[in-house]
């Protein structure tokens, strides 16, 4: 570095210390306990709705079971139907339930999916790791009076925490993927529209009479 | 988080320094990063040093170096950190897109399976409820063959690591100049802001100096499978 003088050097490894590197650090520290936090919260959704559904679905057979109803769901209180009344709307309300929690576990598990917090905080502390060894490689410029081994570690030091953030950037393309699950979802969608738009088209349907006809099985399941 | 040794309460970790606005502290964190309908518009003046707390440290160093250093941070300006600003808002935007349609996507998917699954209970005994369910049922796919194919035409993940990569190559490149890494170490200054212009134009048109990376590889491969699909 000819034109760089070292206090030209002090200057601007001090300004990047301050600004580059802690700065970064605090991303990752911020980042990391965010998405720790977000990913616990949304398993504890995930547990909590998958325990009521099955809880839901246990109430309401036992509801069905000791209510007043024979086998097949009928009122045995041939005298009084009208007391089967209470129990038959709470053990409706349960089977709402069990359909209903399911699906609100099943949108938490898509959001984790989609939002990867797991990864990603597991990304951002091996870099916060990383960052705590580039930033050894030069601690104090006023420690090292030698020219040479000065502009050595002030490079390595630059050098190796730049890295550090390229390689992040790599890693966290590698895990943003779109969820599996609504990929498959959007195609079933498609066809089931574009069997309902056949439906009112008289040529389609012509056309689709004359196709040779598909499997059922071969046709992608529906996203649960 | 770290507690308040005078209040005792935790304090949340400093944010980073970014052109996006501040997540709000008060949502659930898994709420934090969820997208908005409307993008938040371009920061003109967003700097990746903050100018105050710079200048607060620049007034306590080597005067000739801290000017010095004030000159690189002014030049940068026109050739590299306008091209940072709109390539790190692109990718904002884009990544913003993506989600949106993401979590269309999910809330579809939810509705169409309790639809589906009320449909089967409802089926024998109310055939009125059972047709106002199958027509949520053909709306929903509706709606999600239009937002497929909406995406479809510019995929937003594709472009969203496309702009990031180049947004983060931009920052890199920021932090090479001023630190006088290489390729600007034996240069003259003349030659050395002519190698910053050409460089950062390259990166902007997403031809990176340096070797590929493997966000390169799976921008390519997202690209690729966009194109094909």
């Amino acid at each position: 570095m000819p034109n760089f003088s070292r206090e030209d050097l002090t200057t601007r490894y001090t300004v990047f210390d301050r600004f580059a590197l802690d700065d970064q650090r605090n991303y990752y520290k911020f980042r990391k306990e965010e998405y720790r936090l977000a990913s616990v919260q949304v398993n504890r959704f995930k547990a909590l709705f998958s325990a009521l559904t099955g809880i839901s679905a246990a109430l309401a057979v036992f509801v069905l079971t000791v209510g007043g109803f024979t086998g097949n769901g009928v009122c045995s209180e041939v005298t009084r139907p009208d007391s089967c009344l209470g129990p038959q709307a709470f053990a409706s309300f349960l089977a709402i339930c069990s359909i209903v929690l399911p699906g609100i576990a099943s949108f938490f598990s898509m959001l984790a999916d989609l939002f990867q917090w797991d990864k990603f905080s597991d990304i951002y502390e091996s870099a916060a790791n990383n960052l705590e060894r580039a930033d050894a490689q030069l601690t104090d410029p006023d420690m090292i009076p030698d020219e040479t081994f000065f502009r050595a570690a002030y490079t390595a030091y630059v050098s190796g925490t730049l890295e550090v953030m390229s390689s992040e950037t790599s890693q966290w393309g590698q895990v943003s993927n779109t969820v599996p699950s609504i990929e498959s979802f959007i195609e079933a969608q498609r066809q089931k529209d574009e069997r309902n738009r056949n439906r009112f088209n008289p040529n389609a349907q012509a056309a689709a009479s004359s196709a040779p006809s598909i499997n059922p099985a071969d046709l992608p399941s529906s996203a649960g | 988080m770290s507690a308040n040794p005078t209040t005792g309460q935790t304090n949340p970790p400093p944010q980073p320094v970014s052109q996006q606005s501040k997540s709000t502290a008060k949502a659930p964190a898994w709420r934090r990063r969820f997208p908005k309908l409307r993008a938040d518009p371009i920061n003109n003046n967003f700097q990746l040093l903050d100018p105050e707390k710079l200048e607060s440290i620049l007034q306590d160093l080597n005067p000739t170096a801290a000017d010095r250093f004030r000159k690189d941070i002014q030049f940068l300006e026109q050739p590299l950190l306008r091209l940072f600003r709109e390539r790190d808002h692109e990718a904002y935007v884009h990544q913003n897109t993506h989600r949106l349609f993401q979590l269309s996507f999910i809330i579809l998917s939810v509705i169409a399976t309790l639809a589906g699954a009320l449909l089967t209970l409802t089926l024998t005994s109310s055939a009125t409820f059972a047709a106002f369910l199958g027509f949520i049922e053909a709306v929903i796919a509706a709606i999600t063959a239009a937002l497929a194919s909406l995406q479809g035409n510019r995929p937003p993940q594709a472009l969203w690591l496309q702009n990031r990569l180049r947004a983060e190559y931009l920052r890199r490149e920021y932090f090479r100049y001023l630190m006088n890494l290489e390729p600007y170490t034996s240069l003259e200054e003349v030659q050395r802001r002519r190698a910053l212009e050409m460089r950062a134009a390259e990166i902007n048109m997403g031809t990176f100096p340096e070797t590929p990376t493997e966000l390169e590889s799976v921008i390519a491969s997202k690209a690729g499978a966009a194109s094909a699909g």
